[in-house]
């Protein structure tokens, strides 16, 4: 068992205020940024509606980093330590590398992600449920992770998309607002007539450059990536939910002692889709006091 | 892309037309930034207000403080493009590090607001014709109440970027932000409880920013204080407040002295402060613009 002062308890901290702090306020201000676009989206200034796009877009694209940025410590931690030290490290490529990466990955590396196997064993070589499973229930865990993991990695596949696609809209809202101001820039179709979008500067050019342009009707965009956002944040909550599962079975004593507690339970989290397990399966696990979360569509 | 409001190869030759192009909506961004600053302190008071967790109310605090953080890049990104040539390449390919230079400097009076702001020098005013010696006297007056306004300003928002740029950065890089109460309720959060003070008021957080030395072997995390009590809160809003309005003074004085080919400007909403003998002699100076050419 890692030490309790320097691991654990710091580890605990950082996850339940990632739980009961970020997730609440990503998800407000998502909700704020939608509100604020669908508000200023009928003004007269294209400007107004195109920089209430690029704070909705901001706010999305927060969450996709928050993902980068968690995983990426989880799966490449510092030996020794607990993650938060390595999420808590800023290296500006964590989060572009994790994404760009993420369709090359195998399995294994999503089930590693969702903390059902850890250094080459599985959670079940670590904690034992009681009473112990049966062989047929050992398969339905095992059918559980491996769905959960292939979900995980579906879905992540899809923000990896989404955040190569709009980070540089992120780069453009969190550095100086570089819209380019459609008083003097509008996208043109081939036959030279204007179409609805948004356009970005290039940052770090030596000479003016257009950057990332969007050519959807704004509502399009904002809708789209309003649920990009909400994935985002669902993902997150899973991967901060699995681990925190962890330390309802171990028991922090007063004097600083720790002792594991009888699992009784599951500790950790299933998120996956009910065909990926047959429900043969399901109802073992359900046997077993699993909770399925609902899949995001 | 045409400027067609101004004589373009004046704009060209003094801002850039695509600097010129954001400058003229500088504005925009500005109520933009302001706007979702207010947002954000309305829904922190209102969680206050509807005694929600303790964790979701610093939360919401927090993000009034990357709101501002945001509102604060964007003037020093402006600050930074005017305060030397090669406008859009700085404007664009700014550094965090570069925004700490820049507002060290101002905040301790390096960096000249008047240059900044478009204020004529000393030798502007004395070449300028057809003034009366009063005149001009009035006028280097009345750009000294500018810059002492300005001065107050800036330090205003200065002292933010350089007290809160590291921690509040780690709100968009990962929110590794440890709130009060699994800092301070048993079992607490280990070392990172006695890294804290913990004796104050709350809600607080800290920010965590850790460091890893290039062989790997040294890694030391740094908690940095947030204060979130309404008070503080309030505090940082009045901060966003303030660095759109320098936004706004920004913007309008360098597209007003570019769109008429003026090289400076000075602000007549302060005419009003300045003593009666000064206000007569430049009375005449000023239109009904809000701004107006020395």
């Amino acid at each position: 068992m890692p030490d309790a002062e320097t691991y654990l308890l710091p580890q605990r901290a950082y996850l339940l205020s990632y739980r009961d702090q970020a997730l609440p306020v990503r998800r407000v201000a998502l909700r704020d940024s939608r509100d604020h676009f669908d508000a200023v989206i009928d003004s007269v200034s294209r400007h107004e509606a195109q920089l209430g796009l690029l704070g909705l877009i901001g706010d999305a694209m927060q969450t996709l980093e928050d993902v980068g940025t968690m995983a990426s410590a989880m799966m490449v931690g510092l030996a020794g330590l607990p993650f938060y030290v390595r999420a808590t490290a800023y290296d500006p490529s964590d989060v572009n590398n994790f994404f760009a990466q993420i369709h090359k990955r195998d399995p294994d590396y999503f089930l590693r992600l969702c903390g059902f196997w850890f250094e080459g064993l599985s959670m079940h070589d670590f904690f034992e449920l009681r009473p112990p499973l049966s062989v047929a229930e050992r398969a339905a865990f095992d059918a559980a992770e491996e769905a959960t993991a292939k979900l995980v990695a579906e879905h992540l596949g899809n923000l990896a998309r989404e955040w190569e696609r709009y980070r540089r809209f992120f780069h453009a809202y969190k550095h100086a607002s570089l819209v380019a101001n459609p008083d003097d820039v509008e996208i043109l179709d081939e036959d030279g007539e204007p179409v609805e979008g948004i356009v970005i500067w290039a940052r770090r050019r030596d000479e003016a450059a257009v950057g990332n342009h969007a050519t959807m009707p704004l509502p399009d965009i904002a809708e789209h990536i309003e649920s990009v956002g909400k994935l985002a944040i669902d993902m997150a909550s899973h991967l901060v939910e699995t681990r925190l599962g962890i330390f309802d079975i171990i028991d922090f004593k007063p004097d600083g002692a720790v002792e594991t507690k009888p699992l009784r339970g599951t500790p950790w989290e299933f998120w996956m889709r009910r065909e990926d397990v047959g429900s043969k399966n399901l109802e073992l696990l359900a046997g077993r006091g699993v909770v399925l979360a609902e899949p995001t569509p | 892309m045409e400027t067609r409001d101004a004589n373009p190869a004046y704009v060209e030759e003094k801002l850039g037309r695509e600097f010129y192009s954001h400058l003229r909506g500088g504005g925009r961004v500005a109520a933009f930034r302001r706007a979702a600053v207010v947002r954000a302190h309305a829904l922190y008071d209102e969680a206050a207000e509807a005694d929600a967790p303790e964790s979701e109310i610093s939360g919401l605090g927090l993000l009034v403080v990357q709101r501002t953080l945001l509102a604060v890049e964007d003037l020093g990104a402006l600050l930074w493009a005017v305060a030397d040539e090669n406008r859009w390449r700085r404007f664009t390919s700014y550094r965090a590090e570069d925004l700490d230079g820049l507002y060290e400097e101002l905040f301790r009076s390096v960096l000249d607001v008047r240059t900044l702001w478009a204020m004529p020098t000393d030798e502007a005013i004395a070449e300028e014709g057809g003034h009366s010696e009063p005149q001009r006297a009035a006028v280097k007056v009345l750009r000294e109440l500018t810059a002492g306004e300005l001065e107050t300003k800036i330090n205003f928002v200065a002292s933010f970027w350089l007290s809160h740029r590291v921690g509040a950065k780690n709100l968009m890089h990962g929110f590794g932000v440890v709130t009060a109460p699994h800092l301070i309720d048993p079992p607490g959060g280990g070392i990172l409880s006695k890294q804290v003070p913990l004796d104050r008021p709350r809600p607080f957080a800290a920010s965590l920013v850790s460091t890893v030395s290039d062989e790997r072997r040294e890694v030391e995390t740094t908690p940095h204080l947030v204060e979130l009590t309404p008070e503080a809160v309030a505090m940082v809003r009045n901060t966003a407040e303030t660095a759109c309005d320098l936004i706004e003074q920004l913007v309008d004085a360098w597209v007003f002295a570019v769109s008429t080919q003026h090289l400076f400007v000075l602000r007549s909403d302060l005419l009003e402060q300045l003593p009666e003998a000064e206000q007569k002699a430049v009375a005449d100076l000023f239109g009904d613009e809000d701004a107006d050419a020395s």
